[in-house]
């Protein structure tokens, strides 16, 4: 019976997910289809408009934030990466652990982090206001699709956003990291971008686009989802905002970790170790 | 976007019904006259505002159909009734403003949006809307900004400045002040006196003395049906 019942609640668990996802994707699909297909009925000028101002607060009002973060991240990453590999003698590989743990790892996951805290909520708790005050009502009463007005352009300019900020967090990270670890653990500059240079490979570029795009896709995706299912009341809007924000860590963790997992696996099979 | 022509509006067998409570319409049955003002009245909570955001296309009814120019709204997309819904405009018992954007914003959205800034009277019609209805030194402020009157106002401006064939007016004097309610009537006699025989205007209104301004059908709501007080100017199924 123990069997049967958790057979039943992780299939259920499953179906869940799956159906989750099937109706954020339809979303997506629809407002999508309704931008290009009604493309001469749309205004593009007010799209844009909405598009821009998404880019405002979720990029550019996340800088300081994500600045000071990736100074953090990258001071102590540079300053603890050198001092244990000079241990082991390692020191030429400080490019390369550099590289795998900021471009790759640690950029796009906390600029996903902050993006969910900072705009993911936002939208989440507008969208369930605009629900519960009429605006909804009231943009489809005037001929305009909130799929193509209100989804569409948050998703875009959510992507372009979380796309450019980790970029940004990178190159804070590497550069502001290094200058700042200089007082504690002096490197030479020349060694530095040589080591970074010559770590960087084509395929840290695609995954850091493939993470950042996914994740920025989700959050935007997700949390503009949550905030469509409020129905009636004010009471409804906190909670579809922490739903929000707890399915878009998943997703956004999840899918960073399923991506690394992978390629290293690959990495050990192409090394012949599995 | 190109507006399509209404040439009538219909409702069929049409029922709404909540999860709690009483059917709120059962099997009603309406053809719209073109080119009269028609007036829902009723007790608080006999679904005037829900009738007219049904006839709004934005509430499904539970059964039933609305049907524009012979189309049933259930068998059209959004974008298959834009032409249509953009011939209609509706004014919301609380203004139904976007709170992110200033009152000025707010009124031109569906001119810009729709691309008939250029189209309409545009820009004229929208000053002489402001100066009658008095809230120039408002246009700036965002909804939260400034009252429920205002806010009102300037849902009453933005549905009537894309000069629509059907307008829908969910209680349009409740608590605008005297003088707005004077803009307004003048506004909804201009609209009338331009000789168009085709402009519907539907109403829910619980102020009577408000409503005797008008040469208006009336129909009451109440115990789920409609009570019509004069049956030979619309046509009526089985209300």
């Amino acid at each position: 019976m123990f069997i049967l019942d958790l057979a039943d609640n992780i299939g259920n668990r499953i179906g869940s997910v799956v159906r989750y996802t099937l109706q954020t994707w339809t979303m997506v699909y629809v407002s999508f289809r309704s931008v290009i297909i009604n493309r001469k009925h749309n205004s593009f000028r007010e799209i844009f408009k909405v598009i821009s101002t998404q880019i405002y607060f979720t990029g550019f009002q996340a800088l300081p934030l994500i600045s000071m973060l990736a100074l953090i991240a990258g001071t102590l990453i540079i300053i603890q990466s050198s001092s244990q590999l000079s241990k082991v003698g390692g020191g030429d590989m400080l490019g390369n652990l550099v590289v795998v743990l900021i471009i790759r790892e640690l950029g796009p996951l906390m600029t996903a982090l902050v993006v969910i805290a900072r705009s993911g909520t936002a939208i989440a708790s507008e969208l369930g206001n605009m629900k519960v005050n009429g605006e909804i009502d009231a943009l489809e009463s005037m001929g305009i699709n909130p799929l193509s007005y209100i989804v569409f352009p948050r998703l875009l300019g959510g992507i372009i956003s979380v796309v450019c900020l980790a970029l940004y967090f990178c190159i804070v990270a590497l550069f502001g990291g290094y200058f700042i670890g200089q007082f504690v653990q002096p490197i030479s500059f020349s060694f530095y971008i040589d080591s970074i240079a010559y770590a960087i490979s084509s395929a840290d570029v695609w995954l850091f686009l493939l993470k950042n795009l996914f994740s920025g896709g989700m959050i935007f995706i997700i949390c503009c989802y949550q905030g469509l299912l409020v129905k009636q009341s004010f009471t409804e809007v906190p909670q579809v905002t922490t739903k929000a924000v707890v399915n878009s860590i998943m997703y956004t963790v999840g899918f960073n970790s399923l991506v690394s997992l992978s390629v290293y696996l690959q990495n050990l099979r192409q090394l012949g170790l599995i | 976007m190109r507006r399509e022509r209404i040439t009538d509006i219909e409702i069929k067998n049409l029922s709404l019904k909540f999860d709690i409570g009483a059917p709120l319409f059962n099997d009603v049955n309406l053809k719209f006259p073109l080119g009269k003002i028609i007036v829902l009245e009723g007790q608080p909570g006999c679904g005037k505002s829900i009738f007219l955001r049904m006839l709004a296309g934005l509430v499904e009814p539970t059964q039933g159909d609305v049907i524009y120019n012979g189309r049933s709204l259930r068998e059209m997309s959004f974008e298959q009734f834009a032409p249509l819904r953009t011939s209609t405009s509706i004014c919301f018992e609380n203004g139904g403003l976007l709170m992110n954007k200033s009152l000025i914003e707010n009124i031109k959205l569906p001119l810009l949006y729709n691309q008939q800034w250029r189209a309409e009277r545009g820009g004229i019609y929208l000053d002489k809307l402001i100066s009658n209805f008095n809230i120039k030194d408002f246009l700036d402020h965002r909804p939260a900004a400034v009252s429920a009157g205002v806010r009102k106002i300037a849902g009453l401006v933005r549905s009537l400045v894309c000069t629509p064939q059907v307008l829908f007016f969910d209680e349009p004097n409740l608590g605008i002040g005297e003088n707005a309610v004077e803009a307004l009537k003048h506004c909804i006699d201009e609209y009338r006196s331009e000789g168009k025989q085709d402009e519907l205007i539907v109403m829910a209104c619980s102020d009577r003395r408000f409503i005797e301004r008008f040469d208006c059908e009336r129909i009451q709501i109440k115990d789920s049906k409609l009570i019509f007080e004069n049956q030979n100017s619309i046509e009526i199924g089985a209300a």
